[in-house]
């Protein structure tokens, strides 16, 4: 048995010991935050920079600029060697008719997975997720090449087409989910003589809307980050997506790979990082979620 | 009678109304995966070299394309560094294991701003952030050289380069595996550490004992998932290095792809695919036996 004074010993001894062990846990965390955040702050910083001071201070690091300028925002749109107005342009365009078609479609798909009772439905939808496990330069040259038939290089339509006709992860996780919805609620609505369109309208399209609204913002990332399609598909200026703007700027052929148009590329960059960083912020209760249920399951 | 063919009816109702709402993803699946992979598999038998895509029989060279892969040193240079690459993946489980269970600890009381500044990276355009770390690791320029005094090559020095390009896959994908660990930890029941406590059971022991074995199942899922993303591994190094000592497969049928070989890209598409497919198998057959071992 402990005396009371030393139960209290071992007390204080315990309380310097937890808050050195905080004061160092902390100081890790924020270290690894920092250098989470480090490129980005050094993205922001070199795109406030004028070219003169990258250049006649390329040996020193310094953060906060001494001449504090906006023009790299204004050339990257104004430059006609860079049209990264165009490259935003065409990204909405690819995201605008992808989304809205290809959502669509992947829900209907999704109603019918896991509501509709028809032949052969597991072995369809198993063959639909093995789609999954196909990495893209497996199918790559003959769709190129069929594309290329077509007269569609250099134009958005093989960014688009493809997602007309739905997404298989996105079907994966409604269908996930609409699985957990209890059936005496679409009962009720059949028993009232609701038909396929209203059920799907009016029950099945509001109770998976949590699922379905994560999944669209997965999606619309996944299209504003591509790159390895649209550097296959558009090799026109006028055709280019953001990303490959920005690709092109960093590597580009007229010798722009120097500290000269480095902070054209930052702000360039940063143009770019901020809807997805923005939508991250507002939904990030969505990734978080839809993330550690992507990984519970297995 | 009546109520019977209704029924029928209803059936037959339901399989048309299935069957109409799942054909879009179906031609889909049939127009864009099943038919350009069907003609992957029958190019890779032929000889299309010229960026024109022909099967005629005088064309067909049986295996020679894998023969033409296999025997070219690139192609193989190109496997040992996908290979080598996948060391970031244990290393960034270890650091994310480690940084899951200090921010899950008694010591940290605001636990969502780290999960939430850990993710950004997974939520940045691989080209968008490649150009700043291009720029960062610029041997010349480069901050991390300023800063640190240092004079290393590291996108252009050939021993050094795949150790950059590791240093830039721990970092982007340590929020995505961190979040999984740190909701894996979560799920452990409490009861389990106190009777731990009650034994004597110190922090290292607790976590050798409690946590390892039961993020277990994390941990596996998070080898294959990496596994599989290494194979494909493409944008960093096409991004940042775009050089050839450190290429990966799919960047090595990406150049064969912009030279119109098109035999060689579907050849060692059929090699990756085939990877792919043994790292699956090899899941599903881990986590069958370990279902089993559990019951």
């Amino acid at each position: 048995m402990e005396t009371l004074a030393q139960r209290k010993r071992k007390h204080i001894l315990g309380e310097t010991k937890f808050y050195t062990l905080k004061v160092l846990a902390i100081f890790i965390l924020v270290i690894v935050a920092f250098i989470m955040i480090f490129p980005y702050l050094y993205m922001l910083s070199l795109s406030f920079k004028t070219a003169d001071e990258v250049i006649n201070n390329s040996a020193v690091f310094y953060l906060i600029p001494k001449e504090f300028t906006f023009n790299n925002y204004i050339t990257i749109f104004t430059d006609e060697n860079i049209m990264i107005g165009r490259g935003f342009l065409n990204t909405f365009i690819i995201e605008f008719f992808v989304l809205i078609i290809g959502t669509f479609v992947t829900t209907l798909a999704g109603y019918a997975f896991s509501r509709i009772n028809f032949f052969g439905k597991n072995v369809l939808f198993y063959m639909l997720l093995t789609g999954m496990m196909i990495p893209y330069i497996a199918v790559l040259a003959p769709q190129y090449l069929v594309f290329a038939k077509l007269k569609m290089i250099n134009t958005l339509l093989p960014l688009i087409i493809p997602g007309l006709f739905g997404n298989v992860s996105m079907l994966f996780f409604i269908k996930q989910y609409a699985d957990t919805i209890p059936n005496e609620i679409y009962e009720a609505a059949e028993i009232n003589g609701a038909g396929f369109f209203r059920t799907y309208f009016e029950l099945f399209l509001p109770l998976i809307k949590p699922a379905l609204f994560a999944q669209v913002i997965f999606w619309f990332l996944g299209i504003w980050n591509d790159f390895f399609g649209p550097d296959i598909y558009l090799n026109k200026a006028e055709s280019q997506t953001l990303q490959i703007v920005i690709r092109n700027l960093s590597t580009g052929s007229g010798g722009s790979d120097s500290l000269l148009h480095l902070p054209e590329v930052m702000s360039a960059s940063v143009l770019s990082s901020i809807p997805t960083l923005l939508i991250y912020i507002i939904f990030q209760k969505h990734f978080v979620n839809t993330f550690m249920l992507s990984g519970s399951k297995h | 009678m009546r109520a019977k063919r209704n029924r029928l009816s209803k059936k037959v109702k339901n399989n048309l109304i299935g069957y109409c709402l799942i054909l879009p993803m179906v031609v889909g699946f049939v127009i864009f995966t099943l038919i350009p992979l069907i003609k992957t598999i029958q190019g890779s038998f032929y000889d299309m070299t010229e960026g024109y895509w022909d099967t005629s029989p005088e064309y067909f060279i049986g295996t020679q394309n894998f023969k033409v892969l296999f025997e070219d040193q690139k192609f193989i240079k190109s496997i040992t560094n996908t290979l080598f690459l996948m060391l970031g993946i244990p290393i960034g489980m270890l650091f994310a294991f480690l940084l899951a269970t200090l921010i899950n600890s008694k010591f940290v009381k605001a636990k969502k701003p780290y999960l939430i500044l850990y993710y950004l990276p997974a939520v940045t355009s691989a080209v968008a952030i490649g150009v700043v770390w291009k720029w960062l690791f610029n041997g010349q320029y480069g901050a991390i050289n300023i800063i640190f005094h240092t004079n290393v090559h590291w996108l252009s020095d050939p021993s050094v380069v795949k150790i950059t390009l590791i240093m830039k896959g721990v970092w982007g994908g340590l929020g995505g595996t961190l979040l999984l660990y740190y909701a894996s930890i979560q799920n452990i029941s409490l009861d389990m550490y106190e009777a731990a406590d009650i034994a004597g059971a110190n922090t290292i022991q607790k976590m050798f004992h409690i946590t390892i074995p039961l993020v277990n199942g994390t941990s596996f899922y998070l080898l294959v998932t990496g596994i599989i993303g290494g194979i494909m591994a493409f944008a960093d190094n096409y991004v940042i290095v775009a050089s050839s000592e450190s290429q990966t497969i799919v960047y090595y049928l990406y150049d064969c792809f912009k030279r119109g070989e098109y035999g060689l890209v579907a050849a060692g598409a059929i090699f990756v695919f085939g990877l792919l497919f043994v790292v699956t198998l090899l899941q599903f057959y881990l986590n069958s036996r370990g279902k089993k071992a559990v019951r």
